[in-house]
């Protein structure tokens, strides 16, 4: 099982570094925003709040391995 | 019949260019160089003594409604007749190559309030297309060796810059998490947080392309246009290239300046919340005030190839020197390589398993 894991993350190694290269070909797309317009200086906050609301535990229990035994 | 502009030299009476290198208007017969004022000065003691000689040639070749969206000049130098849209603003003789401005076209209301004049030649914008096709894995080879470039012409191109002031309003929900263990259980716990981020952010010269003959995404490509080598808008600018005024409005160019200004408060404000494992948007307001447009020429140069019957375009910022075009990709080596990646993966991540998990 492993094998077919480490195989897969492999292929999908290679397909992911040919894509990348590919993706050079490309070179015309819209812009996303407009950062490099930002005055300088310019951002100001007049409100920074972060106010705790509550807390959640989740528990999960650990797989033993009764195999030994 | 509109009028024409052209720039004769002092000296030798050759047509005067905009030299981007020396950026002074450049005589290409005797080189000799006129700053933009004295060119100026020069050209409105010629165009009182020439007006007259217009008058009598104008408009008896086309009937009414012919030249609708169209326009007829006829070059000073030779004489042919130039056809030309209402949109251009500059274009060159088709018979002597004579570069010429197209006056009304920038006229009144349709005046640009700036211009950022050409820095680069077109030898740069050549050499620029060889370094774009270099290093790229799967160009077709053909694509490169039978490379030839159909058209370069350098083209003022129409843009709005827009600024404006974003009061943004954002909400967030974050998340800490905390993990631990013992000997029986995995724990983790989540604490919950309402961020909330309210302030001001300021843009300037937001562009947006007033061409709809431009592709938009090939001039946002090539941005960003450094402003602060914005001058006065000149018409002696514009010799030696072409230029179009614009065609889509500053209300129309609104939405997608809006679209950018609002995505970069969104991004900005995001940026200040740190310290979470999870940060998830639940609602913002952003408004914009002080908002003003200005009409401005960029330069960029544009290329033009065929190859297997598909046309490529290429653009390249006539200021910075940015190149951009997408290219063909070669699909049968596209798939070998990813073919070879795959397998040397597959390998190397067995060899890794065997030696670590085994």
């Amino acid at each position: 099982m492993n094998y077919v894991v480490a195989i897969i993350i492999g292929i999908l190694i290679g397909v992911v570094i040919a894509c990348i290269q590919k993706s050079a070909l490309t070179s015309v797309h819209m812009q996303h925003a407009a950062a490099e317009y930002i005055k300088r200086n310019s951002l100001k906050f007049s409100r920074k709040t972060d106010t705790y609301l509550y807390k959640r535990v989740e528990k999960t229990a650990i797989p033993r391995d009764n195999s030994g035994k | 019949m509109s009028d024409m502009l052209e720039y004769k030299c002092p000296c030798c009476g050759g047509k005067v260019e905009f030299d981007s290198a020396s950026q002074q208007m450049k005589c290409p017969f005797c080189e000799s160089e006129f700053s933009i004022e004295a060119v100026q000065q020069m050209q409105q003691d010629q165009i009182g003594s020439n007006d007259m000689s217009w008058d009598a040639s104008a408009g008896s070749d086309w009937q009414p409604g012919e030249t609708e969206g169209m326009k007829v000049y006829s070059c000073k130098s030779c004489g042919g007749e130039i056809v030309a849209d209402e949109l251009t603003g500059a274009s060159s003789c088709p018979y002597c190559g004579n570069p010429v401005v197209l006056q009304g076209t920038f006229d009144g209301d349709l005046r640009p309030d700036l211009v950022i004049p050409f820095k680069l030649d077109k030898n740069k914008a050549k050499e620029k297309l060889s370094e774009h096709l270099k290093g790229k894995k799967f160009l077709p080879k053909a694509f490169t060796d039978q490379n030839h470039i159909d058209e370069i012409k350098g083209v003022y191109v129409p843009f709005w810059l827009f600024d404006a002031d974003a009061d943004g309003d954002i909400q967030y929900e974050g998340i800490k998490e905390r993990t631990w263990s013992d000997s029986n259980y995995r724990y983790t716990e989540k604490s919950y947080f309402n961020v909330r981020r309210t302030g001001s952010l300021a843009f300037e010269h937001v562009p947006v392309d007033g061409s709809s003959r431009m592709p938009d995404d090939l001039m946002e490509s090539i941005e960003p246009f450094d402003y602060k080598d914005a001058v006065t808008f000149e018409k002696a600018y514009l010799s030696g290239y072409l230029a179009d005024r614009y065609d889509v409005t500053a209300e129309q160019s609104i939405d997608r300046a809006n679209h950018r200004i609002e995505q970069s408060v969104i991004d900005t404000f995001r940026e200040s919340v740190v310290g979470y494992s999870q940060v998830h948007e639940k609602g913002n307001a952003i408004q914009l005030h002080n908002g003003k447009a200005q009409y401005v020429l960029y330069p960029v140069w544009i290329l033009n190839t065929t190859w297997n019957n598909e046309k490529f375009l290429f653009a390249m910022n006539g200021q910075t020197g940015k190149f951009v075009g997408n290219l063909p990709l070669d699909k049968s080596a596209f798939v070998k390589a990813m073919t070879l990646y795959s397998i040397i993966g597959a390998v190397v991540a067995c060899i890794l398993t065997y030696f670590f998990f085994s």
